[in-house]
């Protein structure tokens, strides 16, 4: 098996399982408080460092590009409470723009 | 009830209003289902004269009418289809991230099968992205599994949240509760507590959109002419937006920042975000 279907097949059940987690197994048992506070900034926590890595990450080094215009951009776009699509747009778009212009 | 006052030696006692509870269709869930209960009352005063209301068959009247369609609140029941419809307005959403999903699928090598396979079983955006995109990067299986089983470990958090409001077997729990995504969680949740139609419903419009866009994206060619790579990253800020309203959170995301900064250079593709999370444990303060 190629290591993408590992990828794709392991990342699967893990993802099951956990969505299944609260209706199957628990029911109406809660998570201890310190664990759902970990739980709690485990999506801003991995969000933010796909940001950093998808802007400047590059083969074992950090590549400043045409990407980081974009996502400002896109911070501005958000920040003033644009939706996703627009966000993902301007970024696009500015990129793409600024690859021209170099 | 009504045994217990007829048990104390009365000809006949005085019911005005007879109410009863249905819990939506499961006779295992009840009495633990805090939601979608249906209140059903029976206006006896109305059935016989308010004088002589017996200890007879004819108090427990059937009211085929009100069931399943009213809330205890009085609003009307949801319907999956209520749910398909809250979600519209987020459908560009799904299908522009199917899309260029499916294309960093393609560029981390991924056959348009494989994108969609992973579309159908993790479908839970940010996770396929991670792992499409370590991929892509050059890292690591393990990488890859990593961090994006991690990055779906707050699901557990939202699946216990919505818990109890999944009826029937645990096979059919199993299946409906893979219709859990950030989205339809939240909008089931809307109305102050989770409700199973609005979730379901939510779940499938967002599903199908994703895989739709996923089977384009993979077959579309290079991102990065298009800008598509910021575009990425776009996408993961707006979604961290939403948590970042915390200082807590806001901290945590900083100094995960700052460990990916640190060791993109240093580690291989996968490691910072998997070392990232450790920036999680600052949950255990106060």
């Amino acid at each position: 098996m190629s290591d993408i279907w590992i990828v794709v097949l392991v990342v699967g059940a893990f993802t099951m399982v956990f969505k299944a987690a609260g209706p199957v197994f628990l029911g109406r048992r809660r998570l201890h408080a310190k664990a759902q506070s970990v739980v709690a900034l485990v999506a801003p926590v991995m969000l933010t460092a796909l940001v950093v890595t998808q802007a400047v990450g590059g083969d074992e080094e950090i590549v400043v590009d045409a990407r980081i215009p974009g996502v400002v951009a896109a911070g501005i776009a958000i920040w003033r409470g644009a939706p996703i699509v627009v966000a993902m747009v301007a970024a696009a778009l500015v990129t793409a723009l600024v690859r021209v212009a170099l | 009830m009504l045994e217990q006052l007829l048990d104390r030696a009365r000809d006949a006692v005085a019911v005005e209003r007879v109410g009863v509870l249905v819990t939506c269709d499961d006779e295992e869930l009840a009495g633990l289902e805090p939601s979608s209960l249906t209140l059903v009352v029976v206006d006896v005063a109305r059935l016989a004269r308010r004088d002589v209301v017996g200890p007879e068959a004819d108090l427990v009247v059937v009211s085929p009418p009100v069931s399943g369609s009213v809330t205890s609140d009085g609003r009307p029941t949801p319907r999956v289809r209520d749910g398909v419809r809250a979600a519209l307005p987020l459908v560009l959403g799904p299908i522009l991230f199917g899309l260029s999903y499916g294309v960093l699928a393609e560029e981390a090598g991924m056959s348009a099968v494989a994108a969609v396979v992973m579309s159908a079983t993790t479908f839970a955006g940010s996770a396929q992205f991670a792992a499409a995109s370590v991929l892509e990067d050059g890292g690591t299986v393990l990488a890859a599994v990593v961090s994006a089983v991690l990055l779906n470990v707050r699901y557990i958090g939202q699946s216990i949240a919505a818990a109890s409001i999944f009826p029937g077997s645990r096979p059919r729990r199993f299946v409906e509760s893979q219709m859990i995504v950030d989205e339809s969680w939240a909008l089931s949740g809307r109305s102050g507590r989770f409700e199973w139609p609005i979730l379901v419903g939510a779940g499938l419009l967002l599903y199908t959109s994703t895989a739709i866009g996923s089977v384009v994206g993979s077959v579309l060619g290079d991102p990065n002419d298009l800008g598509l790579d910021a575009a990425f990253a776009a996408l993961f800020l707006a979604l961290a937006r939403p948590y970042l309203r915390e200082r807590k959170a806001v901290a945590a995301a900083l100094i995960a920042v700052a460990i990916t900064l640190v060791l993109i250079p240093l580690a291989p593709a996968g490691v910072p975000l998997v070392a990232a999370s450790a920036a999680c444990l600052l949950g255990l303060k106060r």
